[in-house]
C-alpha cells in the first residue's frame, strides 16, 4: 500500500514515543499534585484535631477558679503594693530641711552668727551677724562652693546689709534660691 | 440519552489522543488550585491561629499559676498586719490622733516642747476625688528651743508615722515656727486582674516596712488608737471581691 493515499499525517515512531512519555509524565504530575493536596489536608486536619487547646482552656478555667478563692488575699497584696509605692515616693522625695540647715551652718565662719533663717522648698533666707566684714566674703564664697559642688542652690544673693551700732555688728541678709518649683 | 451517547462517543473518539490526557491534567490542576484556596489555606490559617492561641493560653496559665503560687505563700494575718502598718504611715483619711502622736513623740525624742498647734482641715474633697491622690493636712507648730534642737525635732519627725514633710522652717535662737504637711490618701481603687502578674513584696519594700514599723510612735491616746485601729482593720479587710 502506498503511503501517499493515507489521509492521516503520519509521525515517526520516535516522536510518538516521546509524546507518550510526556503525556505519562503529565498524568503522573497531576496525580502527585492531587495526592500532595489531599495528604496536606489530612495532616493539617490531624494537627488541628489533636491540638492541646481544649485541654489548656480547661486548665486555664481551673486555674481561674482556684485564683478566685484567693481574691481577698490578692486585694490585700495589691493594696500593700499600692501603699508601699506611695510611701516610697514620699520618703524619697520629701524635703530634708535639717540637711539644708546642716550644710549652711557648717560653713559659717567662726566670728559669724546665724540670727534667723527661713527655709522653704524654693528658697533659703538667712539673717547673719558678724563684727568683721571679711566674714561675709568668706561665707558667700563658701556658699558659692556649696552651690557648685553639691548643687544645693541655684543662686546666692546678698540681699541686704546693715550696721547695728549698739552691738557694733554688721547684719547681713542672704537669699539662696534652690531652683525647686 | 443523546447527550450521554455524545459524551461516550467523544470519550472513545479522544481517549487515545493527547487531548484527553491534557484535559485530565488541566482538570486535576484546576481542582488542585481550587482545593488549595478553599481548603488548604483556611486549614493553615486555622492551624496557625490555634497555635497562637495555644501559646497565649500557656502564657496565661503560667501567670495564673505563678499568681496562685505567690498568693499561696502569703499569710492572711501577715498581710493584714502589713496593711495596718502602711495605713498608719499613709492613712486613708485624716488621722488627727496619729498626727498628735507623731508630733508628741518627735518632741519627746528631741526633748523640746511644742505648742500653738494650728490644724488646717484643708479642702474637704469628695471620696471619689480622693482616689489615687495624695492629700495633705497642713499644720503649723512652734518649737521652743535653739535651732539644733529644732533640727533634731525635724529629724525625729521624719522618722515618725503618719508620714509628714516640712514645708517651711522659720528658725531663730528663741524657737522655730515649722509648717508641716501630713500625708494621707483615699482608699485606692484596686482592680483585680487575674492575668496581671503579681509581684511579691520586694526586699526594699520589706526593709521600708520594717522602718515604718519602727517609726510608729507610742500613742498618747492608747485606748482611742486601739479602737480606731480595730475599726480601721474591719473596714480595710472587707474587700468587695
Amino acid at each position: 500500500m502506498n503511503n501517499d493515499i493515507n489521509l492521516l499525517i503520519t509521525r515517526p515512531k520516535k516522536d510518538l514515543a516521546k509524546l507518550a512519555k510526556k503525556l505519562k509524565m503529565l498524568r503522573m504530575f497531576a496525580m502527585a499534585f492531587l495526592f500532595l493536596i489531599a495528604s496536606t489536608s489530612i495532616i493539617l486536619f490531624i494537627f488541628i484535631s489533636t491540638s492541646p487547646l481544649p485541654a489548656l482552656k480547661q486548665q486555664e478555667n481551673t486555674a481561674l477558679i482556684n485564683l478566685a478563692t484567693l481574691h481577698t488575699r490578692m486585694g490585700k497584696l495589691l493594696l500593700v503594693q499600692d501603699q508601699m509605692k506611695d510611701i516610697s515616693l514620699i520618703t524619697t522625695k520629701r524635703t530634708t530641711f535639717d540637711m539644708t540647715y546642716t550644710e549652711i551652718s557648717s560653713v559659717l565662719p567662726d566670728g559669724m552668727q546665724l540670727e534667723s533663717f527661713r527655709i522653704t522648698k524654693q528658697a533659703v533666707s538667712l539673717s547673719l551677724s558678724s563684727s568683721a566684714l571679711s566674714d561675709i566674703d568668706a561665707y558667700l564664697t563658701s556658699l558659692k562652693d556649696l552651690a557648685e559642688k553639691k548643687k544645693l542652690f541655684s543662686s546666692v544673693t546678698l540681699s541686704g546689709f546693715a550696721l547695728n551700732k549698739q552691738l557694733n555688728k554688721y547684719i547681713f541678709f542672704v537669699e539662696l534660691a534652690t531652683g525647686a518649683k | 440519552m443523546d447527550s450521554l451517547d455524545s459524551l461516550r462517543i467523544l470519550y472513545f473518539r479522544y481517549k487515545e489522543t493527547p487531548y484527553y490526557s491534557i484535559s485530565i491534567f488541566l482538570l486535576c490542576l484546576l481542582i488542585g488550585i481550587v482545593l488549595i484556596f478553599r481548603v488548604i489555606i483556611p486549614q493553615f490559617e486555622s492551624w496557625f491561629s490555634i497555635n497562637t492561641e495555644v501559646e497565649s493560653t500557656r502564657a496565661r496559665i503560667k501567670i495564673l499559676e505563678d499568681n496562685i503560687r505567690l498568693l499561696g505563700t502569703l499569710d492572711d494575718a501577715s498581710l493584714s498586719k502589713t496593711i495596718t502598718i502602711t495605713s498608719d504611715a499613709l492613712p486613708f483619711d485624716k488621722s488627727f490622733t496619729g498626727i498628735v502622736d507623731a508630733l508628741s513623740s518627735a518632741a519627746n525624742d528631741a526633748s523640746v516642747s511644742i505648742s500653738d498647734y494650728g490644724f488646717n482641715l484643708g479642702e474637704l474633697s469628695t471620696p471619689s476625688a480622693q482616689l489615687n491622690q495624695f492629700y495633705k493636712v497642713p499644720i503649723r507648730i512652734t518649737v521652743y528651743g535653739d535651732i539644733p534642737t529644732a533640727k533634731i525635732f525635724i529629724q525625729k519627725l521624719n522618722e515618725k508615722i503618719p508620714l509628714s514633710e516640712v514645708e517651711s522652717w522659720d528658725g531663730s535662737k528663741g524657737g522655730s515656727n515649722i509648717s508641716l504637711l501630713f500625708y494621707y490618701k483615699g482608699f485606692p481603687n484596686i482592680l483585680l486582674n487575674d492575668l496581671a502578674p503579681l509581684q511579691p513584696i520586694s526586699v526594699d519594700q520589706q526593709a521600708l516596712l520594717e522602718k515604718l514599723q519602727a517609726w510608729k510612735p507610742v500613742s498618747v491616746y492608747n485606748n482611742e488608737t486601739a479602737i480606731s485601729s480595730a475599726s480601721a482593720e474591719e473596714d480595710i479587710f472587707t474587700f468587695p471581691f
